[in-house]
């Protein structure tokens, strides 16, 4: 069977430290002022404010990054080809055959909003789930960076993958859902409940 | 690789230009480097990678028999660009201006060097060395106690009769109680990987989740196994986030919650009684008439002055304990009663500190830490039934005026559950792996006479007393780190007649500097040091950036023109080869160390370590003594709460109604925030309100604010926050007097020691009396007589919304 690569989530174990998004501005050189990955807080208007009045208060985190959808919307829309699904699930963007500022489809068709448009170089930007290290045999850096064992990473089609076990013990389930895109990011509960 | 021969033939112009190269390249290079630090005091070993000689990317280093324990945080992995930064200081520079002008001309290393040693010999023959102090071992150069942490400019001061500056400026709380109660400032708790074995983990003053985070993922991985989390902190923060019960109390109130605790753990007879017999001072009787134990000598001429003296509940009669000793055939001590012995009124220490809990009974705890009397119930009940418990104290206690008391408090408490020495158990701020030690002596402090010593928190009296005449400062911050910035600006750096600073970027310290020398980052020099059971030879990565020199080369230079050259022969490789002619470096030799990546595991316990296990404490007694006597003639021979000078409940309030405090956070510990990523996340500096607190001021949220108090003022944007416990307001600690519309947060904290003097807590004076030996035996930074917090956050302040 051909592999799905796909991230799991446990929020329980995420303290929000950023290390993932520092690895992945890192690894891609992400220009100043984008992020591919972000760590968003769930709980007040501003990252890392809790949510409720004083001195009943909860705050969680979220990374976000490209969802790797199974049914992607972005790539749909896409007039040059730019984004495509690889053998073993990642989605692609591929700047250089991106057309540039004078389209930004992609962005509009993904409901995540993780799509950046990069102004300085005319192109549109996603994370590409570090495929070049994948290639490698190695983890993608947001994942290589966290040291908590809050994500998990591997091939959903494994059964015995810590990917595949953590899904089903953590009950864990992709942002909007009803959105049906299928996307291969999964998030404990505190997500949903 | 030898850093000093590196240098030397170094031109600054090859690497001027070197851009963070690109990340694909087959002809990578790793070296082991410990983590630049940013002051977490974790100092993880981290793996840089290294391309066309350049860092261009930091991942955790295995750790050799803690595999558990590799770890990088966000600040770690950012560190890769240190080298790099924009504000990196690049050649040796000299004020043309006036102190804090701005006006610099470029200097040779020959010229700052020659100009500093001619001063350093004037003012020594005018006033003595001792008037030039070395002030160093700062955060920004930690792992401390290597060769260029303090290491080498220990050496010179010490050979040529510099004053140092030593101790922690934080350490006043929980260590200072680690003294007091256990006689040892970092004894008491077990290493992070046993508090999996804890039934419920308390987390009380300290933002673990993001100032300590390898230690935190240990608190993660007990709660999966079941441990329940308790976080008793007034600030809503990540680790309280994570807390199964988070304890919301009013600020600096832990004393008086521990004592409110303790009274009910007694009262319910929740507490471990063969314990407290055995291994604390509470069956020792105590002499109603001076507070003193009772000794043998006083009920019996022959007896000895050492003994201590317990009632035996069996016989009815007074019998003599040896120090040391825990048990005596056919003895049972009373824990409880008054007793006269020989026509002296006593009451045993236990039934004294059952006496002092009974003064905080719920309904007056909880009013004073201003929480509901049911929270006191249940957490009492809580903590004192679920055995083993471990209690990590934090640094927050430390930054109260009563931060000893407040402390002595929690490990009072902790006491008489029995859980210290036991699995799962402990109670301390210092939570450690065993680390094997250094051989720093002959390094540090050569065979010459030693330096004079001043502690940190009174140090710069000495500068505005006229004692010290020239401060060379080695990467260390002191008007971004110290209190009230505007003390050192106006009156202590114009005493100066010789102000150096060498630090790898500018800070506002070097800003009034006259020569600013710039240092190496820990990428661009060797080093040594321990840590979690193992020792890492901290490999240069890359070479010296600019004309980047490292403390040991710059202390080598200067020994040469102060006539101390003899004493600066030896390469860097000989220095790490002594310090690690210990006993504790079990086959570790520089040799060794060079083929195993730089990191091997020293004969190091295999599973957690359990402080005190043994449970022979270090106090005079060799028991846990939560009874001071040496503290009774100000009346906290026992601890009790005492409400701080300056706080929401002092006079000032009146004025100055908010309480402003800085707290560490994930993006920078110290003042680092140069590093473009984690600036990336948290560009800019915002006061953080409680939406409360703003209403009554009719302030919006992005308003322009004015922060004030009588020490000074700080401009800056608010941002509202329920994390703040209405009343109190907060900002990160790290940033700089540029990043602020007008003024800085260090100008509105308050000092422990201001220069009237008339500030220091009574109990300082005391500790450091008896403390002294350690300040003489210490040759190692750090273990200097410890104490005071130099900077609190007891400090109120008003806000005002202002235009510009």
């Amino acid at each position: 069977m051909e592999k799905q690569y796909g991230l799991v989530y446990d929020l329980e174990r995420c303290i929000g430290c950023q290390a993932c998004s520092v690895a992945c501005k890192i690894e891609n050189k992400v220009a100043p002022g984008l992020a591919l990955h972000e760590v968003k807080t769930i709980g007040g208007d501003h990252p890392d404010t809790p949510a409720g009045v004083y001195p009943n208060l909860n705050m969680h985190w979220s990374p976000t990054l490209c969802m790797h959808c199974k049914d992607a919307p972005c790539m749909d829309v896409c007039p040059s080809n730019a984004i495509t699904r690889r053998a073993d699930g990642i989605v692609l963007l591929e700047t250089d055959d991106c057309i540039g500022l004078g389209c930004k489809k992609c962005t509009w068709a993904c409901p995540y909003g993780v799509i950046q448009v990069n102004e300085a170089e005319g192109v549109m930007q996603k994370c590409n789930l570090c495929s070049h290290l994948i290639d490698e045999g190695k983890q993608p850096a947001c994942v290589d960076a966290c040291v908590y064992e809050a994500t998990f990473f591997g091939d959903l089609n494994d059964p015995k993958s810590s990917v595949s076990n953590k899904l089903l013990a953590l009950e864990a389930r992709p942002q909007q859902e009803e959105r049906g895109t299928d996307p291969v990011v999964f998030y404990s509960q505190k997500w949903w409940q | 690789m030898d850093s000093l021969q590196t240098t030397s033939g170094f031109e600054s112009s090859e690497l001027a230009d070197s851009n963070i190269s690109p990340n694909r390249a087959n002809n990578s290079e790793f070296f082991t480097v410990g983590c630049p630090g940013m002051g977490c005091h974790q100092n993880c070993p981290l793996q840089a990678e290294v391309v066309d000689g350049a860092i261009v990317k930091v991942r955790p280093q295995p750790i050799p028999g803690a595999p558990e324990e590799t770890h990088a945080c966000l600040r770690g992995i950012a560190s890769y660009e240190l080298p790099n930064v924009k504000t990196r200081l690049q050649y040796p520079k000299k004020r043309v201006g006036e102190r804090g002008s701005g006006q610099w001309q470029q200097i040779s290393w020959e010229e700052a060097l020659d100009t500093i040693a001619d001063k350093m010999l004037s003012i020594s023959d005018e006033h003595g060395p001792q008037a030039i102090e070395m002030a160093g071992s700062g955060s920004s150069s930690v792992p401390l106690g290597g060769l260029n942490a303090g290491g080498a400019t220990q050496r010179l001061a010490n050979l040529f009769g510099c004053t140092e500056v030593i101790g922690w400026p934080v350490d006043g709380g929980p260590f200072v109680a680690g003294m007091v109660n256990y006689g040892f400032f970092f004894g008491g708790a077990n290493d992070p990987r046993d508090w999996v074995n804890a039934k419920t983990i308390i987390i009380w003053g300290e933002n673990m989740a993001e100032s300590a985070m390898r230690d935190f993922n240990h608190v993660m991985q007990a709660q999966a196994q079941g441990t329940q989390l308790i976080v008793i902190g007034p600030t809503f923060d990540a680790t309280a986030a994570k807390a199964d019960w988070w304890i919301p109390l009013h600020p600096a109130s832990d004393g008086a919650l521990a004592l409110g605790m303790l009274n009910l753990m007694i009262e319910r007879g929740l507490y471990d009684i063969e314990y407290t017999r055995r291994h604390t001072v509470g069956p020792f009787l105590v002499r109603d008439d001076n507070g003193e134990f009772l000794r043998e000598s006083d009920i019996n001429p022959q007896g000895s002055a050492e003994n201590f003296v317990v009632w035996d509940q069996t016989s009815y009669r007074a019998v003599a304990m040896p120090p040391r000793t825990h048990t005596l055939t056919d003895v049972e001590p009373a824990l409880h009663g008054q007793h006269e012995i020989a026509g002296i009124g006593c009451h045993t220490a236990f039934q004294l500190l059952a006496n002092r809990a009974a003064e905080y009974p719920p309904e007056t705890t909880a009013e004073i830490c201003e929480l509901p009397v049911e929270t006191i119930h249940k957490l009492a009940t809580t903590y004192g039934n679920n055995r083993p418990s471990t209690v990590k104290v934090g640094i927050g206690l430390s930054r109260t005026f009563y931060g000893d008391l407040n402390s002595r408090a929690i490990l009072a408490m902790a006491s008489i559950t029995g859980d210290v020495g036991v699995p799962g158990g402990g109670a301390s701020g210092w939570a450690r792996h065993y680390a094997p030690m250094l051989n720093g002596d002959p390094v540090y402090a050569a065979d010459a006479r030693r330096s004079n010593r001043l502690h940190i928190s009174t140090g710069h009296n000495a500068v505005i007393d006229g004692d010290i005449k020239a401060m060379l400062v080695f990467a260390s911050n002191p008007l971004n780190s110290k209190p009230n910035a505007n003390t050192w600006i106006n009156q202590v750096i114009p005493k100066l007649e010789l102000l150096v600073v060498v630090d790898i970027v500018d800070t506002w310290t070097a800003q009034y500097a006259d020569i600013v020398l710039p240092g190496t980052t820990i990428y661009e020099r060797t080093d040594l040091y321990t840590v979690l059971g193992c020792t890492v030879l901290s490999q240069q990565a890359i070479a010296p950036m600019y004309e980047a020199k490292s403390d040991h080369e710059i202390c080598t230079l200067l020994a040469q023109r102060l006539g101390l050259g003899e004493y600066f022969t030896e390469t860097t490789d000989q220095l790490l080869a002594t310090m690690l002619d210990h006993p504790t470096q079990t086959g570790i030799t520089l040799e060794k160390l060079k083929q195993n990546n730089g990191i091997m595991r020293a004969e190091a316990p295999e599973n957690a370590m359990i402080s005190f296990a043994d449970k022979q404490f270090f106090t005079p007694s060799g028991r846990i003594e939560f009874y001071a006597p040496y503290l009774g003639a100000i009346g906290e021979a026992l601890p009790c709460h005492k409400e701080p000078p300056e706080g929401r409940r002092s006079a000032l309030a009146e004025k100055y109604p908010l309480q402003f405090y800085t707290g560490r956070r994930k993006f920078t510990n110290q003042s680092q925030s140069h590093l473009s990523t984690t600036k990336e996340l948290c560009p800019k500096p915002l006061l953080r309100m409680n939406p409360n607190d703003a209403a009554s001021r009719e302030l919006n949220e992005g308003d322009l604010v004015k922060v004030f108090n009588d020490r000074g003022l700080l401009k800056v944007e608010i941002q509202f926050s329920q994390a703040l416990r209405p009343g109190s307001v907060w900002i990160e600690h790290g940033w700089k007097p540029e990043d602020f519309v007008e003024g800085h947060y260090q100008n509105l904290l308050l000092p422990s020691n201001a220069p009237d003097k008339g500030m220091i807590n009574p109990a300082f004076q005391i500790y450091w009396g008896i403390w002294q030996e350690y300040a003489e035996q210490a040759a190692s930074p750090g273990l200097a007589p410890y104490g005071l917090a130099d900077q609190l956050f007891d400090c109120q302040v008003e806000v005002e919304k202002t235009d510009s």
